[in-house]
Formats: C-alpha cells, sequence, structure tokens
C-alpha cells in the first residue's frame, strides 16, 4: 500500500478547508462549492495522482472527465426513488 | 479475517492507537462529558419535543399551526440521534477509528477516495432523496396528519435510519460490497439469489410507478409537458458544454441551467397561453406515458455525459433548493393546518386515495421518509467507500436518513396544509370523481368529511391559479404536493400571481428527479440483468457488448413500461392499485437489507443489540407480510387484487357489458388482466421475501447455537489519518485535528474530494 499521506492536505491547494495557515474566506467558499457540485472529484484525483505516481503527469481537466464518464457508463448507480 | 476489534486498540491491545511513525493519535478518546448547561439544553429539546408531541396529539381546534409539526420532527430527531443512535453504536456498531476505512486503504483517487464527513453527507443525502418521501406522505394525509406523522418520525428513528446506518456500516467493513454481494456471503446461494431476484423485480415497480405519477402530473398539462420537455435540451446543451466548451466546470454550468429551467417554467406559461401551444402539448395521458418509455429506452444507452450527468447535477441543486425554500416558507409562513388528526378513513377500508386500512397500509403508502429498502443500495453503493473515519458512519448514515424524513414531514405539512375538499377533489381517480368540477364536488360532498365545503367554482379557480385545465383527480401525489408548496411559497413570495409559477416549479422539480431516476434505474437494471443472463449466455457479461446492452436496455424498459401504460389506462384508477405494490416492494427491499444485518450481527455474536435488527425486521415482515395477504386473500375487492379479480371475471361470464368503474367490455378484461398481474407480482415478492427472512433467520440461529465469530469483513489495517466523527467536532477532536494540522506538510494525509 503506497503512503496516503505523501500530499498535504493544505490550504494552499484546493484539498482542505482547514490546515496549518487558515485558508481565507474566498479558498474555503471556493473548497466548498468545488467539493458540493462534484467539482472537487477531479482535485482529488490529482491529489492523489501526486502522492502515488509523481512520475507521471495527471490527465488533464478534460481527459479526466472524458474518462470519469466512461467510468461512471460503466459502473451505474441507482437513484433513489 | 474473522475477528473484529473494536476497542481493542484503544485497550492497549497489540496495535498501538498511534501508528509506528509517531504521528498523533487516529481516534479520538474519552467520552465528552455532561455539563451542567449541556443537561439544560437537552432537557429544553425534550420540552419543546414534549410539547409539540402534545399539541398535535391533543389539539382539537379549528386549526393547527405547522409549527408544531416542525418542533415535534426536530426535537424527536435530535434526541433519537444523540442517544438511540450512540447506542446502536455502542450496542452492535463498535466502529474503531484505528482502523483505516477503504477510502484510505484502498485510495485510487477515483471510487475509493477519503472524503470530507460534511460533503459526504451532502452527496449521499442527494443520492437517497428522490420523489418517494414526498409522494408518500401526501397520499397518506387520506387518514389524517397524525398516523402519518407518528409513522415518519418514530419509523425513521426505529427502522429506516438503523437500516441506512448498519448498511453503510457493513459494507464499508467490507470493502464497499453491495447489497446483492453482501446477501450472497450471508445467506448463501438460494438466499442471495432470492434476494437479487427481488431487487430487480423491486426496482422494475418502482421505476414503473414513478413515471406513472410523472405522466399523471403531466396529462393534459400543456405548460408542465412544455416547460419538462424543455429540460431535454437544456441538458443536452449542459452535457455538450461540459464535454467541449468548459470540461469540469459543473457549478458554473449547474447555475446556467437553472436559468434556462426558470426560463422554461416561465415560457411554459405562455406557450400554454397560445392556441399552437395549446395544441401541440396538450397530450393525453397514454401518449405521454408512451413518449416516456421511448424517452427511457433512448436516455438509457446514450452516453452518461450527454444526458443522465448533466440532468442529475440539475436535479439535485433544484432538489436541495426546494427542500431548503420550502423548510424556510413553513418555519416563516406558519401555515394553519385545517386536516383532522385522525380522518373518517383512519379506520375503514373506504378511502378513494388509497383502499385499505390503517394497518399495515399507512406503513407501505409511506416508505420513503420512514423505512426505505431501496436506500440499501445507495449505502452499499458509492458512500461506504468515501467514508473517512468509520465513527462517521452514525452522522452520514442515520444523521442522513434523519433529513429524509424531515422532508416528508414537510410534504405532509404541504398536503395537510390544503382544504381537504381540494385534496380528496385531487387524489380521488377519475372513476369516482367523474373528472369534472361539478361531478367531483357531488363525489366529495358525498363522503361525509366534517367541516368541508366545496363549490365546483373552488376547483376551478384554483386551476386557473396553477395554470392547469383542471385538478380534479390528478393523482399520484406530485400535483397536489405542488398546490400545496404554491399554496405556502405563494404566500412568502408573489402570492396569487405566482401561484402558476410555484406550481409548475415543484412540478418540473419532481419529474427531473423522476426522470434521473427511470434513467438510472433502467441502467443499474439493465447491468443486474445482464450479470444474470452472462451465466446462460457468457457473452452477457461482457457489459460493452452494444447488442447485448441494447437488448437488456429494451427488456428492462419494457417490463417498466408495461406496468406503467398499466397504470395509464387502468379503469380503476392507477394509483390507488398500484401505489401499494411500489410500497409493499420497497419495504420487502428494506426487510431484505434487515435480514442480511441481523445475520452479519449475530454471527459477529452481538446478541444483546440484535434487537435493534430485529424490532424493524419484525415489524416490517409483519406489515409487509398482512399487506401482501390482503392484496392477495381479501375478499373486499376495493383491497384485494384478486377479489377484483373475479368480481370482473363472474362479470364478464355474466355477459354485462358494463361493471363498477369500467364501462365497457374492454375496460373490463382491462381490469381482468391488471389484477392477475398485480396479484401474481403480490404473491412473488412475498415468496421472494419469505425466502430471505426464512434464510437470515435459520442463519442467526445457527449462529446463536455456534460459538464461532465470523464476520466476512476485510482484515485489519492501520489508520494513519485523523478526522472528527459528528457535524461539530468534540473540544477533544478539535484538539487532536491541532496536532494532525501542525505536522510537515509532507507527511499530513491526502484528503480528496
Amino acid at each position: 500500500m503506497a503512503d496516503p499521506r505523501a500530499t498535504p492536505a493544505g490550504p494552499s491547494s484546493a484539498e482542505g478547508p482547514a490546515g496549518p495557515s487558515r485558508p481565507s474566506v474566498w479558498a474555503r467558499a471556493r473548497w466548498w462549492v468545488r467539493q458540493l457540485s462534484g467539482e472537487g472529484k477531479y482535485d482529488a484525483y490529482v491529489a492523489h495522482h501526486r502522492a502515488h505516481h509523481p512520475e507521471r503527469a495527471p490527465m488533464t481537466e478534460r481527459e479526466f472527465w472524458r474518462a470519469e464518464y466512461a467510468r461512471q457508463e460503466a459502473n451505474p448507480g441507482s437513484r433513489c426513488c | 479475517m474473522s475477528s473484529h476489534r473494536s476497542s481493542a486498540a484503544a485497550e492497549g491491545a497489540p496495535l498501538p492507537a498511534t501508528t509506528p511513525e509517531d504521528l498523533p493519535p487516529t481516534e479520538a478518546a474519552g467520552r465528552p462529558r455532561w455539563t451542567p448547561a449541556k443537561i439544560a439544553v437537552w432537557v429544553a429539546v425534550a420540552l419543546l419535543g414534549g410539547v409539540a408531541w402534545t399539541m398535535l396529539a391533543l389539539h382539537r381546534g379549528e386549526t393547527i399551526n405547522a409549527i408544531w409539526f416542525v418542533f415535534a420532527a426536530v426535537a424527536t430527531f435530535a434526541i433519537g440521534y444523540r442517544f438511540y443512535s450512540k447506542y446502536v453504536e455502542r450496542m452492535i456498531v463498535h466502529p474503531d477509528d484505528t482502523r483505516a476505512t477503504p477510502a484510505e486503504y484502498r485510495a485510487d483517487g477515483r471510487d475509493y477516495v477519503a472524503t470530507d464527513r460534511r460533503v459526504l453527507y451532502g452527496h449521499h443525502f442527494a443520492a437517497i432523496a428522490g420523489a418517494g418521501p414526498l409522494v408518500g406522505p401526501v397520499l397518506a394525509a387520506q387518514m389524517g396528519y397524525l398516523p402519518g406523522t407518528i409513522w415518519i418520525i418514530v419509523g425513521v428513528i426505529l427502522a429506516g435510519a438503523v437500516q441506512d446506518y448498519l448498511v453503510l456500516f457493513f459494507s464499508m467493513r467490507r470493502g464497499g460490497r453491495s447489497l446483492g454481494q453482501m446477501a450472497r456471503d450471508e445467506l448463501g446461494r438460494v438466499g442471495g439469489t432470492a434476494a437479487i431476484v427481488a431487487t430487480l423485480l423491486i426496482m422494475v415497480i418502482i421505476t414503473a410507478i414513478l413515471a406513472l405519477v410523472v405522466v399523471n402530473a403531466l396529462g393534459e398539462s400543456p405548460w408542465g409537458v412544455f416547460s419538462v420537455a424543455m429540460t431535454i435540451p437544456i441538458a443536452l446543451f449542459m452535457g455538450v458544454y461540459l464535454r467541449w466548451i468548459r470540461p469540469g466546470r459543473i457549478t458554473e454550468i449547474s447555475v446556467i441551467g437553472f436559468v434556462l429551467l426558470l426560463a422554461a417554467i416561465i415560457g411554459g406559461g405562455w406557450v400554454a397561453g397560445t392556441e399552437w401551444g395549446a395544441a401541440l402539448f396538450t397530450l393525453d395521458r397514454t401518449t405521454i406515458a408512451w413518449a416516456v418509455i421511448i424517452y427511457g429506452f433512448v436516455a438509457a444507452v446514450l452516453p452518461v455525459w450527454l444526458l443522465l450527468a448533466p440532468r442529475d447535477y440539475l436535479s439535485t441543486f433544484m432538489k436541495i433548493g426546494v427542500i431548503a425554500g420550502l423548510a424556510l416558507a413553513i418555519v416563516v409562513v406558519q401555515p394553519r393546518i385545517g386536516t383532522p388528526a385522525f380522518s373518517e378513513f383512519a379506520s375503514g377500508q373506504t378511502g378513494p386515495v388509497w383502499p385499505g386500512s390503517l394497518f399495515p397500509f399507512l406503513f407501505v403508502t409511506i416508505a420513503c421518509g420512514a423505512l426505505s429498502g431501496f436506500h440499501a443500495l445507495i449505502a452499499s453503493g458509492t458512500t461506504p467507500k468515501m467514508v473517512e473515519k468509520e465513527r462517521q458512519t452514525r452522522f452520514i448514515g442515520y444523521g442522513g436518513m434523519l433529513m429524509e424524513a424531515f422532508v416528508a414531514i414537510m410534504a405532509l405539512v404541504a398536503a395537510v396544509s390544503l382544504d381537504r375538499g381540494i385534496y380528496f377533489a385531487m387524489n380521488s381517480p377519475a372513476a369516482l370523481t367523474g373528472g369534472t368540477p361539478e361531478t367531483a364536488v357531488d363525489f366529495v360532498m358525498g363522503l361525509g368529511l366534517a367541516g368541508v365545503n366545496l363549490t365546483p367554482g373552488d376547483l376551478t379557480h384554483l386551476a386557473d391559479l396553477v395554470g392547469e385545465e383542471t385538478v380534479v383527480s390528478r393523482t399520484g401525489g406530485a400535483p397536489t404536493l405542488a398546490v400545496g408548496l404554491a399554496h405556502i411559497m405563494g404566500q412568502l413570495v408573489g402570492g396569487d400571481a405566482l401561484m402558476g409559477f410555484w406550481y409548475h416549479f415543484a412540478i418540473m422539480f419532481e419529474a427531473l428527479f423522476i426522470l434521473t431516476a427511470v434513467d438510472a434505474g433502467t441502467r443499474v437494471a439493465r447491468f443486474m440483468l445482464q450479470d444474470s443472463l452472462g451465466n446462460v449466455v457468457p457473452r452477457f457479461k461482457d457489459t460493452s457488448w452494444r447488442v447485448g446492452a441494447w437488448v437488456c436496455t429494451a427488456i428492462m424498459v419494457a417490463a417498466w413500461g408495461a406496468v406503467l401504460i398499466m397504470g395509464v389506462t387502468d379503469p380503476l384508477g392507477g394509483i390507488n392499485t398500484l401505489f401499494p405494490l411500489f410500497g409493499i416492494a420497497n419495504q420487502l427491499l428494506a426487510a431484505i437489507a434487515l435480514a442480511v444485518v441481523l445475520t452479519i450481527v449475530a454471527r459477529r455474536r452481538d446478541f444483546r443489540g440484535l434487537w435493534i435488527v430485529a424490532l424493524p425486521l419484525a415489524f416490517i415482515t409483519v406489515v409487509t407480510t398482512v399487506a401482501s395477504f390482503q392484496k392477495i386473500f381479501s375478499s373486499i375487492p376495493a383491497v384485494g387484487y384478486w377479489a377484483q379479480h373475479r368480481a370482473f371475471q363472474d362479470a364478464l361470464a355474466a355477459g354485462k357489458t358494463s361493471f363498477g368503474a369500467a364501462k365497457s367490455v374492454p375496460a373490463m378484461e382491462a381490469v381482468v388482466r391488471n389484477t392477475f398481474i398485480q396479484g401474481t407480482l403480490s404473491v412473488v415478492f412475498l415468496v421472494l421475501a419469505l425466502i430471505v427472512i426464512t434464510t437470515s433467520v435459520l442463519a442467526t440461529v445457527r449462529a446463536f447455537r455456534g460459538t464461532e465469530v465470523i464476520d466476512h469483513q476485510d482484515p485489519y489495517v492501520p489508520s494513519q489519518r485523523f478526522a472528527p466523527a459528528g457535524l461539530f467536532a468534540t473540544a477533544e477532536e478539535k484538539e487532536l485535528q491541532r496536532k494532525w494540522d501542525a505536522l510537515p506538510a509532507d507527511r499530513q494525509p491526502v484528503r480528496g474530494h
């Protein structure tokens, strides 16, 4: 298992609302909006990729979302009644 | 593999609470202490809840303020969450925060992503809450306000939220395994197969009845048809935008889509007012049903990015907006409720909205909101793969379901705040109301409802206000909820002038997520079918095989489409005959989920807490069994499918050309056919669920006799991250969080999503 702690979840990146130094209100609002709308999926992917495969460049946002929808196509999730 | 290490680490057993690298602890130690201030707060919550329940139960005046519903719900949910869910946690869950969740030990940046608990709560809630909690309570308002309120609030605390919480937790412990896989693991081949077949059938029924709700809401409504049809080009535009113009900008395109949606609603009012618009978009229900069937097939074979994903964003946006708006409006407007606590139909079998007595049919009419088996599919889907810490499952699973129950309470408030005369005119089938304002008034006044004084003018005036041809017999719950919502929102913003807008806003919002559910449900069902057929013809297992995908999609669409057409053309009404089947199906799925959980808990040898699962399982087994038996064996035609079947068969044999609500021989033949299908489905559901429950009880008894702990959970991996458990961090958690935050950047955990 690769070390899951290799990259910070700090305020300077988009990954976390909390950190050693408090992020600005704007950064925190942006974080929440991105997380709740689902945009943050890409941030999560980039953070993971940087931590685990630093030798390779991550997919661009465009490539990522293509792959993401292809994955959803292959693994449909239900929506409740 | 087999032992669960609930508190071993905390007690200083082999694995220390800190990791070898001397990270701060991954689990907050100690329980929060009771302080006088905390005790005072909980006493105040309990008193407020007590007063609110007393008002609801004993109030005998003309009207009652809707705010008491909000107080009763919020206070009871707070107590249930703080005390009962903690008890469940201590007795059978035993979360262990020193243990890594799948999001940590399987982290892949895609499915398995440790997600902030508050964000995950939002995503989980958006996935579980749909049209169900809005429709069921509206139909249950036939019984008065109290039976539905009690069942939603008590049911969610003891049954619904417990099911969601436990399924989420056990699925998380199993790396995010699905309910079907867990059923196979715990119940063996027979029980597992029965569970999967039942799930597939139930998905067909649920999809069909949700589609029926939309069709009923859009029939003869040019405004509704236009604005809902416009959601298709809007979603396509959003899909193209996200694919080629600005990939990943979901927030931005959701806002654009939302503005376009509002324009479609306003434009719909204008189009419906023109001659060509009325001519083009006034469609009868059969035509709309066929349109939904064709749409369902096309949507399910189109790429996800083009239609499903963008519409999903839109519907989530609308869902949160409408729910927040309705909550705010109820608190601010505080509508007066004129419906009695118990109506004239609470003890009889004569209700026109749906037949049957309070027990058991209230408990299947309100499924989502109190206990919904469908949630078990969501709670064993994406959410368990994203939980950051084990203790958070209480907040996400139990707390998420409490929020859905709150939505159900608000839907109930919206329905009971309507004039009862209007409620029954809207929700009784056309077979009873005759379809015109005059005949509907005759019918409603003939029901002998206390304090109801309905005139045809009231019905035509309401229809004018909401921009519809008529409001008579608009069954299915959605139009009633829309009128209630328009009424309440109108008092907040816009008054009568905006009634039409709010009404169609509500219809649009329900139609949007029902269509999403139809699309997603068809896809899931298709995969399940392909998986099953793959056992016979291996090629079907390949889900990228186009022909197989199309064939299986067509089979699933044909299955729910047939039920939909049956409901739309049913001479007896449709919703009133089919909705009980929907509720029974959903509750049987809940029984299956609880049976699987019961087995898991028994095999972990947590017998002291077994009653926590056994209680809702026993209750819902009795409810669905009695309901199914009545549907199969009741001699009252309105209640029993087979009694109805025989009555119409006999009438046909006697050479009658008209019988009851069926005015022609083909209509009578349709009733014979429909009741045969409905009756057969009732039998099949019951048999499947009883197989699952029996295998589960046998496994539980075996576990009780044995001595071995059997737990199919993933092996223990020590966690190397920390996050608070609940919505708000405790003092200890904040202290610990500060230690984690103080770590150098290269030792911080990756918090994704």
